[in-house]
């Protein structure tokens, strides 16, 4: 037996007392906890895709929305831009690469991207078995398609028109078959849920069926690339392209987007002047971003004061319970110092049994906040092939257990302190 | 304002303390173990003065040298019996032997409900365990507080004898604080107030 032993047996005893405070600690602590996971791992998740894309060009919309379409792959795109238009940013000197991306088919909803070797190489992708596509028709595959859908290397798979629609889907259905000739290494970004395949492909799939929102070819043979605007004498004249870009076969042919990546901040600055006539925009994503987890912190901030008000009553909780076992033991504590306990053995029996009470509630809320997170992270990966990992750990949690033990010692402090004072004489005269 | 007698008890010696209710007697019982401080005079153990020691100082010489059975006999409720015996022990510092409290319960016919839960035990087997507890850490003073005066004859006989034989098997004096005259043939000497 020693003094800790006792405060959990006392604990067990009076279980129902307890049974309240640790709930409320228990869900308190697990919606803070799972706050400061989803918090971090999307930053994560954001960061990661993000990796010195400093620009997208795409159809004029939504910023926001070009940026969620491109990037991350969870919202529908903006429209798609011209080949030959987008030369003017692509091919100016300020940007060093410019990544193209064509969407417009899926596979069990599993998004197919045309796009180039830039991609897979911006991402540092390591493929896992075969290699990277070559030819048209030419797929290879993230790590979380070849695990959801079971494709092998060798196989061969038919596309679905659109972005969501499924597989079975007669009227959408493409009928081009598809080769998987790579499977990338699982890399915690997003091309591990996308079907890469060169950009050809998807002009190819198109050519005979264009359509509203797919990269297709137009027939339209008369557009030229974008006419360089005229820029005034001044410092801007230096970044203005040398030449008009080149033009080349596949000028009229569509991209959704292009991911870009400056070779100088300046191309911040004078690349928006270059396309403001056209159908065309450029999105900063970090600023993008920015913007969305300020709107997402408006509703995290909700959710994290009520958090803190049950963490609050959870305080409230365990003080009074211990304040009204504290009456009835009274009895107990006065026997335990006639036995030669000293005043600081009943009182850290006190503040011990508020602290193993708290514990109790941080392990359950740390159960709570992974149960909650993979609740979250099932419908993510429904709708969105996300996920969230249950078995992270963050800094800002071990915040949360200090400030949480420490909030339990001060709850238990005045009835510690009250054992501390008793007068045992009087206590035990049952005067 | 209570006043006691001078009052003195030799090695090994048994006391009684008589007198009637209101009288003061579980006031005494407290000055004697240590568990309020008189406003004039002294209590001595073997020369050791227990005023003028600190609160935790007196607690440490309680825990070690004395024994308390109370009237009514209390327990840590959350605890078995074979734990309520060994909080003396653990309390004064003392190995926790678990044989000597087997020892000690199969004199009073107890040891095979050494797992139970305290609350399970009739009042008269905890009295018995209460008793155990007084003199399981070799204390040299045993102080009981009304320990018969709600038994029947027959009871307050076999508590009377335990007690007795109990502390002089152990090497301790016994001072028992009752207005039970039952006490009397059992302890010769008897200070009345």
């Amino acid at each position: 037996m020693n003094i800790v032993k006792l405060a959990i047996k006392n604990i067990r005893h009076q279980w129902l007392d307890s049974a309240l405070s640790i709930l409320l600690l228990a869900f308190g602590v697990g919606a803070i906890s799972m706050l400061i996971l989803v918090e971090k791992q999307t930053t994560e998740q954001f960061n990661k895709n993000i990796q010195d894309i400093d620009m997208v060009l795409g159809a004029k919309g939504s910023p926001l929305q070009l940026i969620l379409a491109n990037v991350y792959h969870v919202d529908a795109p903006t429209g798609n831009i011209k080949v030959g238009e987008a030369k003017i940013i692509t091919q100016n000197p300020t940007i060093e690469t410019a990544i193209p991306l064509a969407y417009g088919d899926n596979y069990q909803q599993w998004r197919i991207v045309g796009t180039d070797k830039n991609y897979a190489l911006h991402y540092s992708m390591k493929l896992k078995q075969g290699n990277e596509f070559k030819d048209e028709y030419e797929a290879t595959i993230g790590a979380e398609v070849a695990q959801a859908t079971g494709l092998k290397l060798g196989d061969q798979f038919l596309s679905t028109h659109g972005l969501d629609q499924e597989q079975n889907d007669e009227e959408h259905a493409h009928h081009h078959e598809y080769t998987v000739v790579g499977i990338y290494e699982k890399s915690g970004t997003v091309i591990d849920k996308l079907i890469l395949t060169p950009v050809e492909t998807i002009w190819h799939a198109h050519e005979e069926e264009p359509s509203e929102n797919v990269a297709s070819v137009e027939t339209d043979s008369t557009l030229q690339p974008a006419p360089i605007p005229a820029i005034k004498k001044g410092p801007m004249m230096m970044l203005r392209p040398a030449h008009a870009p080149t033009a080349g076969p596949n000028d009229n042919k569509e991209v959704t987007a292009y991911l870009l990546k400056k070779r100088t901040p300046m191309a911040q600055i004078i690349l928006p002047n270059l396309i403001k006539d056209s159908k065309m925009q450029l999105a900063l994503p970090a600023i993008e971003i920015n913007r969305l987890s300020q709107n997402f912190g408006i509703g995290m901030d909700t959710i994290q004061a009520i958090a803190i008000l049950i963490m609050a009553l959870s305080f409230i909780s365990i003080f009074v319970s211990l304040y009204n076992s504290l009456k009835k033991r009274k009895y107990e504590l006065a026997l335990m110092r006639s036995m030669g306990a000293s005043k600081w053995t009943v009182f850290s029996l006190i503040q011990l049994e508020g602290i193993i009470t708290t514990i109790i509630g941080i392990i359950l809320g740390g159960f709570l906040s992974r149960i909650g997170l993979s609740v979250l992270s099932q419908q993510l990966n429904n709708s969105f092939h996300y996920q969230f990992q249950i078995t992270d750990f963050s800094i800002g949690e071990i915040i949360l257990v200090g400030t949480t033990i420490a909030g339990g010692i001060l709850a238990c402090a005045i009835p510690a302190y009250q054992a501390y004072k008793l007068d045992i004489s009087k206590t035990l005269a049952h005067e | 304002m209570l006043h006691f007698p001078d009052m003195q008890l030799g090695d090994n010696e048994n006391c009684l303390i008589l007198g009637e209710s209101g009288c003061g007697k579980t006031t005494l019982l407290h000055l004697l173990a240590g568990l309020r401080t008189p406003s004039q005079g002294e209590v001595l153990f073997n020369n050791t003065s227990l005023t003028p020691l600190s609160t935790s100082d007196r607690d440490r010489f309680r825990g070690k040298n004395i024994g308390v059975i109370f009237q009514s006999s209390a327990f840590i409720a959350s605890l078995s019996v074979l734990e309520n015996l060994m909080m003396p022990l653990m309390l004064s510092g003392q190995i926790q032997d678990e044989n000597k409290a087997k020892e000690l319960l199969s004199i009073v016919h107890l040891d095979h409900k050494i797992q139970k839960p305290i609350n399970e035990l009739s009042i008269g087997e905890q009295q018995r365990v209460s008793i155990i507890r007084s003199i399981i850490h070799g204390p040299k003073w045993v102080l009981a507080d009304e320990p018969t005066s709600a038994l029947d004859n027959k009871n307050a006989e076999s508590v009377i004898e335990l007690l007795t034989s109990i502390t002089n098997a152990n090497n301790a004096s016994l001072i028992v604080v009752t207005h039970d005259h039952r006490w009397n043939n059992a302890i010769s000497h008897a200070i009345r107030l």
